[in-house]
């Protein structure tokens, strides 16, 4: 589970960035950070924690830089939460990796549906934000939808449990 | 660096980066880095307030023996959101089922319970306690404590079965047994030839001496059995006892020195160990079972090491009674040769087993020509280094480790040495 989460959030964080900077019309950039997901992808299949830390802050380099040249604030913005996420997610597996797997399911969906809130937060600020700049677009309105309906099964699915 | 320094790097990076540039979009970007700070800080452990208990299945095991640990961690605080329990193990145990490691909530005075199954070499290991890290949901803020328990396990050494060492010890002790102690008495061998003396049993009149002297009578007389003071000295240096691809002979070496212990206490005799590696053990002489146990468990713990006191053999001559049994246990070293002749030239009847290290690392080489021959030279070395001592009157048992100790110890071991020096010179006519 943790594993999916994971990818799937190194792919949204690194993602966004680029399309954040593909919409300024950098596409240098935007080729680069599809080359850093692909590597951090790698890196966490090779069991290369460390490399979380890097990509983390080149992330927010990168987006601080972009929302310093007035790039859309939203996918910046999303990009640099997901990519926390991931390196969260990263910590969290090698913690894990030592663990018997007794019992460890339900850990692994409390911390993955708390960051999901965390990531849910993240964003509906973001959306403030875009509604203030009258940015808001409709991408941005699905990828908010999407995130809702995750966590909203996310919190279900741990009451069930419960 | 801990991932809440590096969040809070990022953080003042931002807002620093938002001043720097009179740009208030930058700021933008630190509110869900702090967000996510603030709710690793909002939901993080305050108090430990736990227990642990544990119950160990068997605290003294066999070597391959199975082994379950439970244990009990109570929490008598506030819920806990993420506990890692870390059972530290050391490296002769193995894990075979469940785990030592456990990451769970804990809600408030509520127990956790869990088992693992080990399976281990000779050793003994002391469960002092678990590691306990609670963190928030996040990891960000980490609390660690230390839970003592009780527990100890102890593996025992292999044991190989011998029936009888013969030893001949200049001296005996008082109590009997079954050495011949070189003074007629009662016994079962015959030893001489005496006057008769009122209280004789007439079963032991030797009416054929009788008869040939007139009016003298003869009784036989035997030879008494003794118990005897027995040294063994275990040999743990490491620089003669590991080799470099990290195997060692000295697990053969214990194996020996059970056996031989058991088996001459069994017989009745005052037996003592000595086991140096990076210091020296010593397990004073005693009789019986519980002199059995005391040196199954100093086996148990032996270690090899290399101390710097015993660069060379060390066998300290006040720790053993004059005249008593050395029995020493050692892979050997040309440099002990000058040692074993003093003690022997002192009067220690001396005793060598030997495991071989030649045929040992030579089996784990391989059998490329190169090695066949380097181990052709090393066991020729070794040879003349065993003659030398057979030639100082030292009884040397070569031990071939691949064979074992029980065939090696029926071989050479059972009888006495003479006795077997006559066997060979028999076949060898």
């Amino acid at each position: 589970m943790t594993n999916i989460a994971l990818s799937i959030s190194i792919i949204l964080g690194t993602g966004f960035l680029a399309h954040g900077y593909s919409l300024a019309g950098i596409d240098i950039f935007t080729r680069w950070f599809i080359a850093l997901g692909v590597i951090w992808l790698i890196a966490q299949y090779s069991r290369l924690d460390w490399f979380s830390a890097v990509a983390l802050i080149l992330v927010i380099l990168t987006a601080s830089l972009g929302l310093w040249m007035d790039f859309h604030a939203g996918w910046l913005i999303a990009g640099s939460i997901f990519s926390l996420v991931a390196w969260d997610l990263t910590e969290f597996r090698r913690q894990l990796r030592t663990m018997a797997k007794d019992g460890l399911r339900g850990v692994e969906r409390r911390h993955i549906t708390r960051l999901g809130f965390l990531a849910l937060a993240g964003l509906i600020f973001a959306t403030l934000l875009l509604l203030v700049r009258e940015q808001f677009t409709l991408d941005w309105g699905i990828l908010l939808l999407v995130m809702s309906i995750v966590s909203l099964i996310q919190f279900i699915v741990g009451a069930r449990v419960k | 660096m801990s991932r809440i320094a590096l969040l809070a790097a990022l953080i003042y990076f931002i807002i620093l980066a938002g001043i720097g540039s009179l740009n208030g979009s930058v700021l933008e970007l630190a509110l869900p880095l702090v967000i996510y700070l603030l709710a690793g800080l909002w939901r993080g452990p305050e108090t430990l307030n736990l227990s642990a208990e544990r119950t160990i299945s068997s605290e003294r095991i066999k070597p391959g023996e199975i082994v379950t640990v439970n244990l009990t961690v109570s929490n008598h605080g506030d819920t806990l959101d993420q506990v890692s329990l870390q059972d530290p193990l050391p490296d002769f145990l193995e894990l075979l089922e469940g785990s030592n490691n456990r990451l769970v909530r804990l809600p408030a005075h509520e127990s956790l319970s869990w088992s693992y199954t080990l399976r281990g070499r000779r050793g003994s290991h002391n469960f002092s306690g678990l590691n306990v890290l609670a963190e928030d949901s996040l990891g960000l803020v980490v609390k660690r404590t230390f839970l003592p328990t009780h527990g100890q396990l102890l593996v025992l050494p292999s044991v190989a079965r011998v029936r009888r060492i013969a030893i001949q010890p200049r001296q005996t002790r008082v109590y009997s047994g079954v050495i011949p102690a070189h003074q007629g008495g009662t016994g079962i061998e015959f030893f001489g030839l005496r006057s008769y003396q009122i209280g004789d049993s007439p079963h032991h009149i030797n009416w054929r001496a009788s008869a040939r002297q007139n009016g003298t009578l003869y009784t036989n007389e035997y030879e008494q059995e003794r118990v005897a003071d027995v040294g063994i000295v275990l040999d743990g240096r490491s620089r003669i006892n590991n080799f470099s691809d990290r195997s060692s002979i000295f697990d053969d070496a214990v194996l020996a020195a059970v056996a031989v212990s058991s088996a001459l206490l069994s017989e009745g005799n005052r037996v003592g160990l000595l086991i140096y590696g990076d210091r020296a053990r010593w397990t004073s002489p005693g009789y019986g079972k519980r002199q059995r146990e005391r040196i199954m468990q100093n086996l148990a713990l032996a270690k090899t090491g290399e101390s710097q006191n015993f660069k060379s053999l060390f066998i300290p001559r006040r720790m053993f009674p004059t005249n008593s049994q050395i029995i020493l246990i050692s892979p050997l070293h040309a440099d002990d040769l000058p040692l074993l002749a003093q003690l022997r030239v002192s009067g220690y009847p001396l005793m060598v087993i030997s495991p071989d290290p030649v045929s040992f690392e030579a089996r784990k080489l391989g059998n490329r020509d190169s090695v066949k021959l380097a181990a052709r030279i090393a066991r020729l070395e070794r040879e003349i280094m065993l003659r030398h001592l057979r030639g100082l009157g030292i009884q040397v048992i070569n031990w071939d480790t691949a064979m074992p100790f029980e065939q090696v110890a029926r071989a050479s071991l059972s009888r006495p040495v003479t006795f077997l020096r006559a066997i060979q010179r028999g076949v060898g006519a």
